[in-house]
Protein backbone atom coordinates (compact mmCIF):
# COMPACT_ATOMS: atom_id res chain seq x y z
CA UNK A 1 0.00 0.00 0.00
CA UNK A 2 1.67 3.26 -1.04
CA UNK A 3 1.42 6.32 1.77
CA UNK A 4 2.43 9.52 -0.29
CA UNK A 5 2.69 11.79 3.39
CA UNK A 6 5.64 11.00 5.58
CA UNK A 7 3.58 12.54 8.71
CA UNK A 8 0.66 10.10 8.61
CA UNK A 9 2.01 6.29 10.66
CA UNK A 10 0.34 3.84 8.84
CA UNK A 11 0.61 0.54 10.81
CA UNK A 12 -1.33 -1.24 8.71
CA UNK A 13 -1.86 -5.23 8.24
CA UNK A 14 -5.49 -4.99 6.31
CA UNK A 15 -5.30 -6.86 2.98
CA UNK A 16 -3.65 -4.88 0.28
CA UNK A 17 -4.21 -7.26 -2.18
CA UNK A 18 -8.11 -5.72 -3.33
CA UNK A 19 -10.59 -7.21 -4.58
CA UNK A 20 -10.06 -9.79 -7.24
CA UNK A 21 -6.81 -11.75 -5.97
CA UNK A 22 -7.25 -15.31 -5.18
CA UNK A 23 -5.37 -16.58 -2.15
CA UNK A 24 -3.19 -19.85 -3.11
CA UNK A 25 -4.69 -23.24 -2.50
CA UNK A 26 -3.09 -25.64 -0.38
CA UNK A 27 -3.61 -29.29 -0.45
CA UNK A 28 -5.09 -30.00 3.60
CA UNK A 29 -2.80 -32.63 4.78
CA UNK A 30 -4.19 -35.78 5.25
CA UNK A 31 -6.81 -35.69 2.78
CA UNK A 32 -7.78 -37.49 0.42
CA UNK A 33 -5.96 -36.56 -2.74
CA UNK A 34 -8.55 -37.02 -5.48
CA UNK A 35 -11.05 -34.78 -3.52
CA UNK A 36 -7.58 -31.83 -3.31
CA UNK A 37 -7.76 -32.55 -6.77
CA UNK A 38 -10.73 -32.14 -8.23
CA UNK A 39 -10.89 -29.20 -5.58
CA UNK A 40 -7.75 -27.27 -7.00
CA UNK A 41 -8.83 -27.86 -10.19
CA UNK A 42 -12.22 -26.09 -10.04
CA UNK A 43 -10.71 -23.40 -7.88
CA UNK A 44 -8.32 -22.91 -11.12
CA UNK A 45 -11.17 -23.17 -13.56
CA UNK A 46 -13.00 -20.30 -11.34
CA UNK A 47 -9.93 -18.03 -11.38
CA UNK A 48 -9.33 -18.53 -15.08
CA UNK A 49 -13.33 -17.11 -15.89
CA UNK A 50 -12.44 -14.30 -12.84
CA UNK A 51 -9.48 -13.60 -15.01
CA UNK A 52 -11.47 -13.51 -18.29
CA UNK A 53 -13.79 -11.25 -16.68
CA UNK A 54 -12.26 -8.87 -15.86
CA UNK A 55 -10.54 -8.64 -18.65
CA UNK A 56 -14.24 -8.64 -20.45
CA UNK A 57 -15.16 -5.66 -18.06
CA UNK A 58 -11.66 -3.17 -18.24
CA UNK A 59 -12.54 -3.73 -22.25
CA UNK A 60 -16.00 -3.20 -22.05
CA UNK A 61 -15.20 0.05 -19.74
CA UNK A 62 -12.69 1.12 -22.34
CA UNK A 63 -14.47 1.30 -25.21
CA UNK A 64 -17.32 3.58 -24.07
CA UNK A 65 -15.00 5.88 -23.21
CA UNK A 66 -15.35 8.30 -26.29
CA UNK A 67 -15.17 11.92 -25.01
CA UNK A 68 -13.66 13.12 -21.70
CA UNK A 69 -15.85 15.28 -19.70
CA UNK A 70 -13.85 18.00 -19.72
CA UNK A 71 -14.33 18.31 -23.44
CA UNK A 72 -17.83 18.07 -23.46
CA UNK A 73 -17.89 21.13 -20.83
CA UNK A 74 -15.55 23.63 -23.09
CA UNK A 75 -19.02 25.41 -24.23
CA UNK A 76 -20.25 26.00 -20.50
CA UNK A 77 -18.81 29.64 -19.07
CA UNK A 78 -16.25 29.13 -16.44
CA UNK A 79 -16.42 30.18 -12.77
CA UNK A 80 -14.96 33.40 -12.43
CA UNK A 81 -17.11 34.98 -10.36
CA UNK A 82 -16.55 33.17 -7.00
CA UNK A 83 -17.12 34.84 -3.88
CA UNK A 84 -16.25 32.32 -1.09
CA UNK A 85 -15.07 33.42 2.26
CA UNK A 86 -14.69 31.91 5.81
CA UNK A 87 -17.26 33.16 7.45
CA UNK A 88 -17.59 31.61 11.07
CA UNK A 89 -15.12 29.90 13.07
CA UNK A 90 -16.37 27.48 15.66
CA UNK A 91 -14.13 27.13 18.78
CA UNK A 92 -14.23 25.50 21.53
CA UNK A 93 -12.84 21.85 20.96
CA UNK A 94 -9.39 21.38 22.86
CA UNK A 95 -8.13 18.27 20.45
CA UNK A 96 -8.37 17.50 16.80
CA UNK A 97 -11.69 17.79 15.24
CA UNK A 98 -12.66 14.43 13.83
CA UNK A 99 -15.88 14.53 11.95
CA UNK A 100 -18.82 16.72 12.15
CA UNK A 101 -22.35 16.79 10.25
CA UNK A 102 -24.77 19.40 9.70
CA UNK A 103 -28.64 19.05 10.92
CA UNK A 104 -31.00 19.86 7.88
CA UNK A 105 -32.31 22.78 10.13
CA UNK A 106 -29.55 24.32 8.09
CA UNK A 107 -27.97 25.88 11.35
CA UNK A 108 -26.39 23.26 13.74
CA UNK A 109 -24.03 21.21 13.73
CA UNK A 110 -22.89 18.07 15.68
CA UNK A 111 -18.82 17.96 15.58
CA UNK A 112 -16.39 14.66 17.14
CA UNK A 113 -12.70 15.49 18.46
CA UNK A 114 -10.02 13.21 19.58
CA UNK A 115 -10.61 14.09 23.27
CA UNK A 116 -13.77 12.12 23.23
CA UNK A 117 -15.65 15.56 23.40
CA UNK A 118 -18.58 16.09 21.33
CA UNK A 119 -20.27 19.00 20.77
CA UNK A 120 -23.76 20.76 19.24
CA UNK A 121 -23.00 24.02 17.36
CA UNK A 122 -25.67 27.23 16.49
CA UNK A 123 -23.74 27.84 12.96
CA UNK A 124 -25.46 31.28 12.88
CA UNK A 125 -24.18 32.55 16.28
CA UNK A 126 -21.21 30.44 17.17
CA UNK A 127 -22.99 29.08 20.64
CA UNK A 128 -22.30 25.59 21.65
CA UNK A 129 -26.10 24.06 22.53
CA UNK A 130 -24.60 20.78 24.15
CA UNK A 131 -21.44 19.25 25.12
CA UNK A 132 -21.30 15.82 25.58
CA UNK A 133 -17.81 13.66 26.83
CA UNK A 134 -18.14 10.49 25.58
CA UNK A 135 -16.05 7.67 28.01
CA UNK A 136 -13.51 6.98 25.05
CA UNK A 137 -11.24 9.24 22.79
CA UNK A 138 -11.10 9.27 19.17
CA UNK A 139 -14.72 10.10 18.23
CA UNK A 140 -14.00 9.54 14.63
CA UNK A 141 -17.49 9.87 13.25
CA UNK A 142 -20.79 11.74 14.50
CA UNK A 143 -23.82 12.05 12.49
CA UNK A 144 -27.27 14.44 13.28
CA UNK A 145 -30.58 12.88 12.62
CA UNK A 146 -33.09 13.66 10.00
CA UNK A 147 -35.42 15.47 13.02
CA UNK A 148 -32.30 16.98 14.91
CA UNK A 149 -33.39 15.95 17.81
CA UNK A 150 -30.69 13.21 18.04
CA UNK A 151 -27.09 12.66 17.15
CA UNK A 152 -24.88 9.33 16.69
CA UNK A 153 -21.30 9.33 17.27
CA UNK A 154 -18.60 6.70 18.06
CA UNK A 155 -15.44 5.60 17.24
CA UNK A 156 -12.46 3.61 18.89
CA UNK A 157 -15.08 2.14 21.25
CA UNK A 158 -16.06 0.05 18.21
CA UNK A 159 -19.62 1.43 18.50
CA UNK A 160 -22.08 4.08 17.19
CA UNK A 161 -24.04 5.38 20.23
CA UNK A 162 -26.77 7.25 19.53
CA UNK A 163 -27.65 10.61 22.14
CA UNK A 164 -30.98 12.31 22.49
CA UNK A 165 -30.71 15.71 22.32
CA UNK A 166 -32.78 17.83 24.73
CA UNK A 167 -32.24 21.09 27.47
CA UNK A 168 -34.10 19.65 30.06
CA UNK A 169 -31.50 16.62 31.95
CA UNK A 170 -28.10 15.53 31.75
CA UNK A 171 -28.34 13.68 28.02
CA UNK A 172 -25.15 11.57 28.05
CA UNK A 173 -26.94 9.40 31.24
CA UNK A 174 -29.71 8.98 27.89
CA UNK A 175 -27.32 7.59 25.21
CA UNK A 176 -27.68 4.16 24.12
CA UNK A 177 -25.29 1.90 22.11
CA UNK A 178 -26.88 0.41 18.97
CA UNK A 179 -24.50 -0.28 16.50
CA UNK A 180 -21.39 -2.98 17.29
CA UNK A 181 -18.56 -3.89 14.96
CA UNK A 182 -15.35 -5.78 16.07
CA UNK A 183 -13.04 -2.81 14.96
CA UNK A 184 -13.37 1.20 15.16
CA UNK A 185 -16.38 2.69 13.63
CA UNK A 186 -15.13 5.27 10.75
CA UNK A 187 -17.72 7.03 9.49
CA UNK A 188 -21.50 6.95 10.20
CA UNK A 189 -24.71 8.14 9.05
CA UNK A 190 -28.78 8.34 9.74
CA UNK A 191 -30.81 6.75 6.57
CA UNK A 192 -34.07 8.31 6.06
CA UNK A 193 -35.29 8.54 9.43
CA UNK A 194 -34.12 8.85 13.23
CA UNK A 195 -34.78 5.30 13.09
CA UNK A 196 -32.42 4.27 10.44
CA UNK A 197 -28.51 3.86 10.93
CA UNK A 198 -25.42 3.30 8.57
CA UNK A 199 -22.19 2.34 9.86
CA UNK A 200 -19.11 2.26 8.43
CA UNK A 201 -15.75 0.03 10.70
CA UNK A 202 -12.20 -0.68 10.45
CA UNK A 203 -13.43 -4.56 10.45
CA UNK A 204 -14.29 -3.94 6.67
CA UNK A 205 -18.06 -3.96 6.55
CA UNK A 206 -20.49 -1.74 6.44
CA UNK A 207 -24.11 -2.36 8.17
CA UNK A 208 -27.55 -0.50 9.14
CA UNK A 209 -28.61 -0.74 12.35
CA UNK A 210 -32.51 -0.48 13.91
CA UNK A 211 -31.71 2.53 15.96
CA UNK A 212 -34.67 1.80 18.45
CA UNK A 213 -33.91 -2.26 18.91
CA UNK A 214 -29.72 -1.92 18.08
CA UNK A 215 -30.29 -4.78 15.97
CA UNK A 216 -28.86 -4.95 12.48
CA UNK A 217 -30.78 -5.50 9.84
CA UNK A 218 -28.08 -5.49 7.02
CA UNK A 219 -24.40 -5.77 6.73
CA UNK A 220 -22.13 -5.69 3.66
CA UNK A 221 -19.35 -7.61 3.23
CA UNK A 222 -16.67 -7.38 -0.02
CA UNK A 223 -14.05 -4.56 1.00
CA UNK A 224 -10.54 -6.26 1.79
CA UNK A 225 -9.62 -3.49 3.91
CA UNK A 226 -10.89 -0.84 6.60
CA UNK A 227 -14.18 1.01 5.22
CA UNK A 228 -13.46 4.86 5.83
CA UNK A 229 -16.43 6.49 4.42
CA UNK A 230 -20.15 5.98 3.08
CA UNK A 231 -22.37 8.40 1.87
CA UNK A 232 -26.06 7.96 0.57
CA UNK A 233 -27.71 9.93 -2.19
CA UNK A 234 -29.65 12.59 -1.45
CA UNK A 235 -33.15 12.06 -3.44
CA UNK A 236 -32.80 8.65 -0.98
CA UNK A 237 -35.32 6.54 -3.70
CA UNK A 238 -32.79 4.56 -4.93
CA UNK A 239 -32.10 1.83 -2.54
CA UNK A 240 -28.42 1.89 -2.82
CA UNK A 241 -25.31 3.43 -1.49
CA UNK A 242 -21.69 4.16 -1.34
CA UNK A 243 -18.21 3.47 0.73
CA UNK A 244 -14.58 3.32 0.30
CA UNK A 245 -11.73 2.45 2.23
CA UNK A 246 -8.31 0.96 2.48
CA UNK A 247 -8.78 -1.32 -0.57
CA UNK A 248 -8.88 1.45 -2.78
CA UNK A 249 -11.90 0.32 -4.02
CA UNK A 250 -15.04 2.46 -3.90
CA UNK A 251 -18.35 -0.14 -3.78
CA UNK A 252 -21.92 0.19 -4.21
CA UNK A 253 -24.34 -1.48 -2.28
CA UNK A 254 -27.88 -2.87 -2.68
CA UNK A 255 -29.42 -1.98 0.62
CA UNK A 256 -32.01 -4.84 0.18
CA UNK A 257 -29.79 -7.45 -0.47
CA UNK A 258 -26.65 -6.69 0.72
CA UNK A 259 -24.83 -7.11 -2.48
CA UNK A 260 -22.21 -5.34 -3.96
CA UNK A 261 -23.87 -4.46 -6.97
CA UNK A 262 -21.11 -2.36 -8.35
CA UNK A 263 -16.75 -2.14 -7.60
CA UNK A 264 -15.13 1.22 -8.68
CA UNK A 265 -11.38 1.25 -8.94
CA UNK A 266 -8.80 4.10 -10.22
CA UNK A 267 -7.05 5.43 -7.09
CA UNK A 268 -3.41 4.50 -5.99
CA UNK A 269 -4.18 4.56 -2.45
CA UNK A 270 -6.58 4.84 0.79
CA UNK A 271 -10.22 6.62 -0.19
CA UNK A 272 -10.74 8.67 2.39
CA UNK A 273 -13.90 10.41 1.69
CA UNK A 274 -17.24 9.54 -0.50
CA UNK A 275 -19.98 11.73 -2.01
CA UNK A 276 -22.74 11.54 -4.19
CA UNK A 277 -23.23 13.88 -7.07
CA UNK A 278 -26.74 15.43 -6.44
CA UNK A 279 -27.97 14.09 -9.42
CA UNK A 280 -27.53 11.00 -7.56
CA UNK A 281 -25.97 8.95 -10.49
CA UNK A 282 -22.23 9.60 -10.11
CA UNK A 283 -19.71 10.48 -7.08
CA UNK A 284 -16.60 11.76 -6.17
CA UNK A 285 -13.52 10.35 -4.07
CA UNK A 286 -11.16 11.60 -2.07
CA UNK A 287 -7.90 9.48 -1.63
CA UNK A 288 -4.35 9.43 -0.02
CA UNK A 289 -2.55 9.48 -3.59
CA UNK A 290 -3.37 13.25 -3.24
CA UNK A 291 -6.51 13.11 -5.90
CA UNK A 292 -10.26 13.12 -6.50
CA UNK A 293 -12.35 11.44 -8.69
CA UNK A 294 -15.93 11.14 -9.96
CA UNK A 295 -17.18 8.28 -10.74
CA UNK A 296 -20.11 7.52 -13.07
CA UNK A 297 -22.51 4.92 -11.53
CA UNK A 298 -24.21 4.16 -15.17
CA UNK A 299 -20.96 4.65 -17.22
CA UNK A 300 -19.32 2.16 -14.31
CA UNK A 301 -16.24 3.96 -14.54
CA UNK A 302 -14.36 6.86 -13.65
CA UNK A 303 -14.93 9.89 -15.55
CA UNK A 304 -12.71 12.74 -14.04
CA UNK A 305 -9.84 13.40 -12.05
CA UNK A 306 -9.10 16.20 -10.06
CA UNK A 307 -5.24 16.40 -9.61
CA UNK A 308 -1.87 18.81 -9.99
CA UNK A 309 1.37 17.91 -10.16
CA UNK A 310 1.63 20.51 -7.24
CA UNK A 311 -1.24 18.89 -4.54
CA UNK A 312 0.59 16.46 -3.01
CA UNK A 313 -1.16 15.65 0.51
CA UNK A 314 -4.02 13.44 1.14
CA UNK A 315 -7.59 14.45 0.67
CA UNK A 316 -9.71 14.12 3.69
CA UNK A 317 -13.13 15.39 3.02
CA UNK A 318 -15.04 16.10 -0.32
CA UNK A 319 -18.28 17.62 -1.03
CA UNK A 320 -20.42 19.58 -3.97
CA UNK A 321 -22.68 22.34 -4.04
CA UNK A 322 -25.93 22.11 -4.70
CA UNK A 323 -26.04 22.04 -8.73
CA UNK A 324 -22.77 19.84 -8.39
CA UNK A 325 -20.84 22.56 -10.56
CA UNK A 326 -18.12 23.14 -7.93
CA UNK A 327 -16.40 20.42 -5.92
CA UNK A 328 -15.03 21.01 -2.56
CA UNK A 329 -11.96 19.18 -0.91
CA UNK A 330 -10.44 18.90 2.23
CA UNK A 331 -6.49 18.32 1.69
CA UNK A 332 -4.18 17.49 4.43
CA UNK A 333 -2.22 20.54 3.80
CA UNK A 334 -5.15 22.64 5.71
CA UNK A 335 -6.55 24.09 2.29
CA UNK A 336 -9.50 23.98 0.93
CA UNK A 337 -9.47 23.53 -3.35
CA UNK A 338 -12.55 24.39 -5.15
CA UNK A 339 -13.01 22.41 -8.31
CA UNK A 340 -14.96 22.91 -11.50
CA UNK A 341 -16.22 19.32 -11.76
CA UNK A 342 -16.91 19.75 -15.36
CA UNK A 343 -14.07 21.51 -16.19
CA UNK A 344 -11.74 19.55 -13.76
CA UNK A 345 -9.90 22.75 -13.19
CA UNK A 346 -8.75 23.81 -9.69
CA UNK A 347 -10.96 27.58 -9.45
CA UNK A 348 -9.27 29.16 -6.54
CA UNK A 349 -7.91 27.67 -2.59
CA UNK A 350 -9.59 28.69 0.80
CA UNK A 351 -6.99 29.60 3.17
CA UNK A 352 -7.72 29.71 6.94
CA UNK A 353 -7.05 26.18 8.71
CA UNK A 354 -3.78 25.48 10.84
CA UNK A 355 -3.57 21.83 10.54
CA UNK A 356 -4.68 19.50 8.41
CA UNK A 357 -8.71 19.09 7.28
CA UNK A 358 -10.05 15.87 8.44
CA UNK A 359 -14.10 16.78 7.44
CA UNK A 360 -16.08 18.81 4.90
CA UNK A 361 -19.63 19.00 4.17
CA UNK A 362 -21.98 21.39 2.07
CA UNK A 363 -25.35 22.43 4.61
CA UNK A 364 -28.36 20.91 3.38
CA UNK A 365 -29.25 23.60 1.26
CA UNK A 366 -26.33 24.63 -0.16
CA UNK A 367 -25.44 27.95 1.36
CA UNK A 368 -22.32 27.20 3.32
CA UNK A 369 -19.23 24.61 3.45
CA UNK A 370 -18.04 23.49 6.79
CA UNK A 371 -14.67 22.37 7.24
CA UNK A 372 -13.45 20.28 10.73
CA UNK A 373 -9.42 20.37 11.32
CA UNK A 374 -6.97 18.58 13.53
CA UNK A 375 -6.15 22.49 14.63
CA UNK A 376 -8.96 22.08 17.00
CA UNK A 377 -11.78 24.45 14.90
CA UNK A 378 -14.71 24.43 12.54
CA UNK A 379 -14.53 26.94 9.97
CA UNK A 380 -17.79 27.58 7.69
CA UNK A 381 -17.15 29.54 4.71
CA UNK A 382 -19.91 30.97 2.41
CA UNK B 1 -5.57 7.38 7.67
CA UNK B 2 -3.70 8.30 10.53
CA UNK B 3 -5.16 5.76 12.73
CA UNK B 4 -3.95 2.01 13.34
CA UNK B 5 -5.95 -0.35 11.56
CA UNK B 6 -6.83 -3.63 12.23
CA UNK B 7 -6.30 -6.78 9.42
CA UNK B 8 -9.97 -7.72 7.94
CA UNK B 9 -9.91 -11.60 9.33
CA UNK B 10 -13.50 -12.83 7.52
CA UNK B 11 -12.50 -16.75 8.36
CA UNK B 12 -15.66 -17.99 9.97
CA UNK B 13 -15.10 -20.70 12.48
CA UNK B 14 -14.55 -24.52 11.30
CA UNK B 15 -13.61 -23.71 7.89
CA UNK B 16 -10.33 -25.01 6.56
CA UNK B 17 -8.02 -23.32 4.27
CA UNK B 18 -9.22 -25.40 1.35
CA UNK B 19 -13.30 -24.48 2.16
CA UNK B 20 -12.58 -21.03 2.08
CA UNK B 21 -10.58 -20.88 -0.51
CA UNK B 22 -13.66 -22.46 -2.66
CA UNK B 23 -15.83 -20.07 -1.43
CA UNK B 24 -13.24 -17.05 -2.02
CA UNK B 25 -13.14 -18.27 -5.94
CA UNK B 26 -16.66 -18.64 -5.89
CA UNK B 27 -17.58 -15.27 -4.37
CA UNK B 28 -15.06 -13.56 -6.61
CA UNK B 29 -16.24 -15.17 -10.16
CA UNK B 30 -19.99 -14.44 -9.18
CA UNK B 31 -19.70 -10.99 -8.32
CA UNK B 32 -17.63 -10.49 -11.59
CA UNK B 33 -20.20 -12.26 -13.51
CA UNK B 34 -23.10 -9.93 -12.09
CA UNK B 35 -20.77 -6.86 -12.72
CA UNK B 36 -20.23 -7.99 -16.10
CA UNK B 37 -23.79 -8.16 -16.94
CA UNK B 38 -25.42 -4.79 -15.95
CA UNK B 39 -25.17 -2.39 -18.82
CA UNK B 40 -23.38 0.59 -19.15
CA UNK B 41 -23.71 4.46 -20.92
CA UNK B 42 -21.10 6.04 -23.06
CA UNK B 43 -19.18 8.73 -21.12
CA UNK B 44 -20.27 11.33 -23.19
CA UNK B 45 -23.43 10.67 -22.98
CA UNK B 46 -23.26 10.53 -19.05
CA UNK B 47 -21.06 13.83 -18.94
CA UNK B 48 -24.61 15.21 -20.63
CA UNK B 49 -26.65 14.37 -18.59
CA UNK B 50 -24.16 15.87 -15.47
CA UNK B 51 -23.85 19.00 -17.67
CA UNK B 52 -27.55 19.33 -18.19
CA UNK B 53 -28.06 19.10 -14.19
CA UNK B 54 -25.40 21.27 -13.43
CA UNK B 55 -26.76 24.02 -15.64
CA UNK B 56 -30.58 23.68 -14.94
CA UNK B 57 -29.58 23.64 -11.09
CA UNK B 58 -27.02 26.27 -10.85
CA UNK B 59 -29.74 29.58 -10.19
CA UNK B 60 -30.64 27.66 -6.98
CA UNK B 61 -26.69 26.92 -6.19
CA UNK B 62 -26.10 30.22 -4.35
CA UNK B 63 -22.25 29.24 -3.62
CA UNK B 64 -21.86 29.44 -7.75
CA UNK B 65 -23.88 32.31 -8.35
CA UNK B 66 -24.55 33.97 -4.99
CA UNK B 67 -28.07 34.38 -2.96
CA UNK B 68 -31.18 34.56 -5.10
CA UNK B 69 -32.57 37.27 -2.60
CA UNK B 70 -29.36 38.53 -1.85
CA UNK B 71 -29.48 37.09 1.69
CA UNK B 72 -27.57 34.45 2.87
CA UNK B 73 -27.51 34.13 6.64
CA UNK B 74 -23.81 33.21 7.60
CA UNK B 75 -22.79 36.07 4.87
CA UNK B 76 -24.37 38.53 7.48
CA UNK B 77 -22.72 39.48 10.45
CA UNK B 78 -23.36 36.90 13.60
CA UNK B 79 -25.39 38.34 15.69
CA UNK B 80 -29.03 37.32 17.12
CA UNK B 81 -30.94 36.35 13.80
CA UNK B 82 -34.95 36.79 14.21
CA UNK B 83 -36.56 33.87 12.59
Amino acid sequence: MSSSEASSSKPSTSKASGVGSLPPSSPKPGGSMDNNATRNADIDALAREAEDLRRKLDAERQKLNDVPIQQAAERLEPLNNLNIKQRRILKGHASKVLCMDWSLDKRHIVSSSQDGKVIVWDGFTTNKEHAITMPTTWVMACAYAPTGQMIACGGLDNKCSVVPLSFEEDILSKKRCVATHTSYMSCCSFMRSDNLLLTGSGDSTCAIWDVESGQMIQNFHGHTGDVFAIDIPKCDTGNIFISGGADRHALVWDIRTGQCVQSFEGHEADINTVRFHPNGDAFATGSDDATCRLFDLRADRQVAVYEKESILFPVNGVDFSVSGRILFAGYGDYRVGVWDTLKCVRQTILYGHENRISCLRASPDGTAICTASWDCTIRIWA
Amino acid sequence: MYTCRTAAVRLYPGATTATTNMDVAKTQAEQLRHEASIQRKKVSEVAKDLIDYCEKEKPNDTLVCGPSDSHNPFQEKKSCIVL
